[in-house]
């Protein structure tokens, strides 16, 4: 499901026009981004949390060429879901 | 603030606030949401959430395992988990500090002690795909490289793979074989180099301790010689209002070694001494009077007893016949100066003049 058929769907589901769900959507998105980058954790009980993760930096050797690289460190945007979401998941067959 | 832990209503008040909507629809919305992205993700196996990132429902194929309290085998069925990439505009706003980063051949002969222990590589032939491929957040690594850490940070760090890992189910799609052969260049996490923590601290090692305490004891020594210089410079001042009566006539027994020399400090001493009961009121004050020296001697620089501001006229060997009783030791006050002529000192140039004791 892409991002605008999942507005679409939003929208059926709050009762909002599309305009007013795309708007609200992105703000909240602005939100929890803006959370993240101060590098606070997001956390939606039901659902799962968003955390900023520093990864350090290393060392990768092409088995071609056997040439070693320095791949910098980088902070990248984790999620983990809630025990219960991942039981609701899990057993959908 | 950061590292704090953000709710859903906390969440939703600054949605409030910067839609102009109430608490209560705000949050509403993004139960909402939240509760359309489950949904959706069961139904469709993949939502995509613009500037958030992209959710997917993943199937992990059963696989045998042992039951850790009994030790019996037992069957882990096959099941879903779900997972989450961010967005490429999310990553790259979270990774701003590291933006301008690039990843930089190794040079031979770099020593990476300090990043990592290492072992012999073994069976070359094998290697690991650091992340699902369709899936990768890191498109510009390119995939027929070895991430010869991964193995070890799979269970710890988890932050290669899409979130939501147990640390019991490593998940090794689209291939149910755990452990492929790797290439490993033997990264433990502690042992890696990590430019996020602080500085860890550590008990000394003897040879540490030791060179702590001799450094402590050569720093009180050093004290000590400074200070007992400093108070002999001091002292110097006063009894030179007696000993230089009894230096006129000694230099003229002296040596014939430098009788110029002598001659010079001769005429100083009498046309300061008698200006000197006048101005030294105070017998403990950082020398006014310049120690008698001798050029032909060796000298060592201790310090600094003071400084010269240059006027027109001024040339080194002049200041350092004022300041020292002879010419040549210009040369201690040009090495313990830095100027890029000594010829031509500019005018105004605040000139230091170095401490000098005698070499024995």
């Amino acid at each position: 499901m892409n991002n605008k058929e999942f507005l679409s769907d939003l929208s059926l589901r709050t009762g909002m026009s599309n305009k007013e769900v795309t708007s609200l959507a992105g703000a909240a998105v602005s939100a929890i981004a803006g959370e993240l980058m101060d590098e606070n954790q997001v956390s939606i009980s039901g659902f799962g949390t968003f955390e900023v993760k520093k990864k350090l930096e290393r060392v990768l050797v092409n088995p071609v060429t056997k040439q070693r690289m320095l791949v910098p460190p980088k902070m990248v945007v984790s999620f983990k879901p809630n025990t219960s979401l991942k039981l609701k998941v899990k057993n959908e067959e | 603030m950061v590292n704090d832990k953000i709710t859903l209503q906390q969440l939703a008040k600054s949605l409030a606030q910067k839609k102009n909507i109430s608490q209560r629809k705000a949050e509403a919305f993004l139960r909402e949401f939240f509760d359309a992205i489950i949904q959706n993700v069961k139904a469709d196996k993949m939502v995509k959430v613009k500037g958030l990132g992209t959710f997917k429902l993943v199937e992990v194929l059963e696989r045998e395992s042992v039951n850790v309290a009994t030790g019996e085998r037992i069957v882990i069925r096959g099941h879903s988990k779900l997972s989450f990439v961010p967005d490429a505009s999310l990553g790259d706003l979270i990774n701003k500090p590291f933006a301008d980063f690039q990843t930089v051949i190794i040079n031979e002969g770099t020593d990476l002690e300090e990043m990592e222990r290492m072992p012999e590589p073994s069976e070359p032939s094998e290697f690991l795909e650091p992340s699902e491929p369709s899936e990768s957040s890191e498109p510009s690594e390119p995939s027929e490289f070895l991430e010869p850490s991964e193995p070890s940070l799979v269970g710890e760090e988890e932050t290669e793979l899409p979130a939501g890992e147990e640390a019991e189910e490593p998940v090794s799609e689209p291939d149910s074989d755990p452990a492929p052969g790797l290439l490993l260049e033997g990264m433990e996490p502690e042992d890696e180099y990590n430019p996020f923590a602080p500085p860890r601290m550590r008990a000394l090692t003897g040879a540490e301790k030791w060179a702590l305490s001799m450094g402590i004891m050569l720093l009180c020594v050093l004290s000590y010689a400074v200070g007992y210089y400093h108070l002999l410079d001091s002292l110097l001042a006063v009894p030179q209002r007696k000993t230089a009566k009894r230096e006129i006539p000694a230099p003229e027994k002296a040596s014939a070694k430098a009788p110029v020399a002598k001659k010079d400090t001769i005429s100083a001493v009498p046309t300061r001494t008698e200006e000197k009961p006048r101005t030294e009121e105070k017998p403990l004050q950082v020398s006014v009077e310049k120690p008698r020296l001798m050029p032909d001697r060796k000298y060592r620089i201790t310090g600094t007893r003071g400084t010269h501001v240059m006027k027109p006229g001024d040339y080194l060997t002049k200041i350092a016949k004022q300041e020292y009783g002879d010419k040549d030791f210009a040369r201690y006050i040009i090495s313990h100066n830095r100027f890029p002529d000594p010829d031509n000192v500019p005018v105004g140039k605040e000139v230091l003049l170095p401490e000098l004791e005698e070499v024995k």
